[in-house]
């Protein structure tokens, strides 16, 4: 049979998709992001590092 | 059989109590029916003792839910003051004490911004008025009345073409340890009896004197004879014993859980952080016809943190997103009448950018006032700070 009679878009086989990227389909995986931001950030503004962005007047 | 004397009836001060009746003391004589009756008098002890433990926690207002992260969304974070195209205020103070202000705003090459904007402003001790009105006849209002330091009653006004008009009623009470809210969005009780329009009922309550906790009811009827809606949000907030930092959360009755953190890292330095998260449904579309085949929950989140520097002539505000957004906005005086206002934005992840820049004019309707804009007292001498 032709591959002209195909369905658009069956004519590739389809890749199996990895463990991270079936997890990045996830409701999961925004939560779990937007998270680990907030907690990286609260370390940040508490940080020393934030301190010395401060100017000294 | 022994004599006893008689019984002074004439005055009956003499007449001896019966064993095992105390007299009413003075402060018992003072109190009417209504607090002196056994269950009304039960009912205060238990009211007095549930207040003076209250008092012996230390608890402090915790503010309004209006304000739950008021030091991130519209201090620090650049949202609030962010425009684009080219923009000019003319502000014009007649007079502080009651203050009346006049503003004229322009804009080119916005999309939210009308091209003129009108606004009056009156504020007294007790009272704030606002109006106004820009070129497509968009017409809204802000009355807030304080009746004493604990009541402030609001009323907010909105008439505009081709929308439906708006009209919000507020009051809003403090109290020692407690905020409570009351709103209503375009009240309207039918002849059926029925209410229509948003109620939202508030409370915020200290449970410590660093930790709140509250919680938002919102009825909704959009109209007369269909189902109402209801719901209810959560909400909690900390602040630092030094109040150097403060954690605020909010379980939204829409499914938007909101985080923020706020620190003020020196005099002049203030830091930042909002995460929300929504959740919702998406339709599924069939991969091969494109019709919707189902629906499927989804979970949208972004990160923002954001600084501002404040200095004597300028105020600096940037923040970053996790949407790839690197925004700043800058507020320059160059003279004690003119300021200048920047702001920039790059979205990386869609290759985009806005900029927006505009000019503040201050100017004086009074001699006082002008005398005071160039550092100068009514008499002309120059202002000395307060020691």
């Amino acid at each position: 049979m032709s591959a002209r009679f195909d369905a658009p878009g069956a004519g590739a086989p389809a890749k199996k998709a990895s463990r991270f990227e079936q997890f990045r389909q996830t409701p999961a995986f925004p939560v779990l992001v937007n998270l680990s931001l907030f907690v990286a950030g609260i370390a940040f503004i508490q940080s020393p590092l934030m301190d010395m962005m401060a100017p000294q007047l | 059989m022994s004599s006893t004397a008689p019984l002074p009836l004439g005055d009956f001060s003499k007449i001896s109590a019966i064993p095992g009746v105390s007299p009413m003391t003075d402060a018992q004589q003072k109190e009417s029916f209504w607090s002196s009756n056994p269950i009304f008098s039960y009912l205060n002890n238990v009211y007095n003792n549930i207040h003076e433990h209250r008092h012996s926690l230390a608890l402090t207002n915790p503010g309004t839910i209006e304000n739950l992260n008021k030091e991130v969304s519209r201090d620090v974070l650049v949202n609030q003051y962010f425009f684009t195209g080219l923009r000019a205020d003319l502000n014009k103070a007649f007079c502080m004490n009651p203050a009346f202000q006049t503003s004229h705003t322009l804009s080119v090459g916005s999309a939210n911004l009308p091209s003129y904007a009108f606004s009056a402003l009156f504020a007294n001790d007790n009272m704030f008025i606002q109006g106004n009105v820009d070129n497509d006849l968009s017409v809204s209002g802000r009355l807030n009345y304080g009746w004493d330091k604990n009541n402030i009653t609001k009323a907010t006004l909105q008439f505009s073409q081709g929308q439906p008009s708006m009209c919000q009623l507020e009051q809003d009470y403090q109290g020692s340890d407690f905020s409570l809210n009351f709103k209503s969005l375009n009240p309207s009780v039918t002849s059926k009896g029925d209410f229509t329009g948003v109620a939202v009922g508030s409370i915020l309550q200290s449970v410590t004197p660093q930790f709140a906790l509250g919680l938002e009811a919102i009825f909704s009827r959009g109209q007369s004879g269909m189902p109402a809606d209801a719901a209810v949000s959560y909400v909690t907030r900390y602040v630092a014993p030094k109040q150097d930092w403060i954690f605020s959360g909010q379980l939204q009755a829409n499914g938007a859980l909101v985080a923020s953190f706020w620190r003020k890292v020196a005099a002049n330095v203030e830091a930042g952080l909002e995460t929300s998260l929504q959740a919702g449904m998406a339709p599924i579309a069939d991969p091969v016809i494109g019709t919707p085949i189902g629906i499927q929950p989804i979970i949208e989140g972004a990160t923002t943190l954001g600084c501002k520097y404040e200095y004597r002539q300028s105020v600096f505000r940037g923040s970053l997103d996790s949407t790839g957004k690197v925004s700043c906005f800058l507020e320059r005086k160059i003279l004690p009448t003119l300021s200048v206002l920047f702001c920039g934005e790059v979205d990386h992840f869609k290759q985009e950018s806005k900029l927006g820049c505009g000019l503040q004019f201050e100017t004086a309707g009074s001699e006082e006032l002008l005398m005071m804009q160039q550092g100068l007292d009514p008499n002309g001498n120059p202002l000395q700070a307060p020691l």
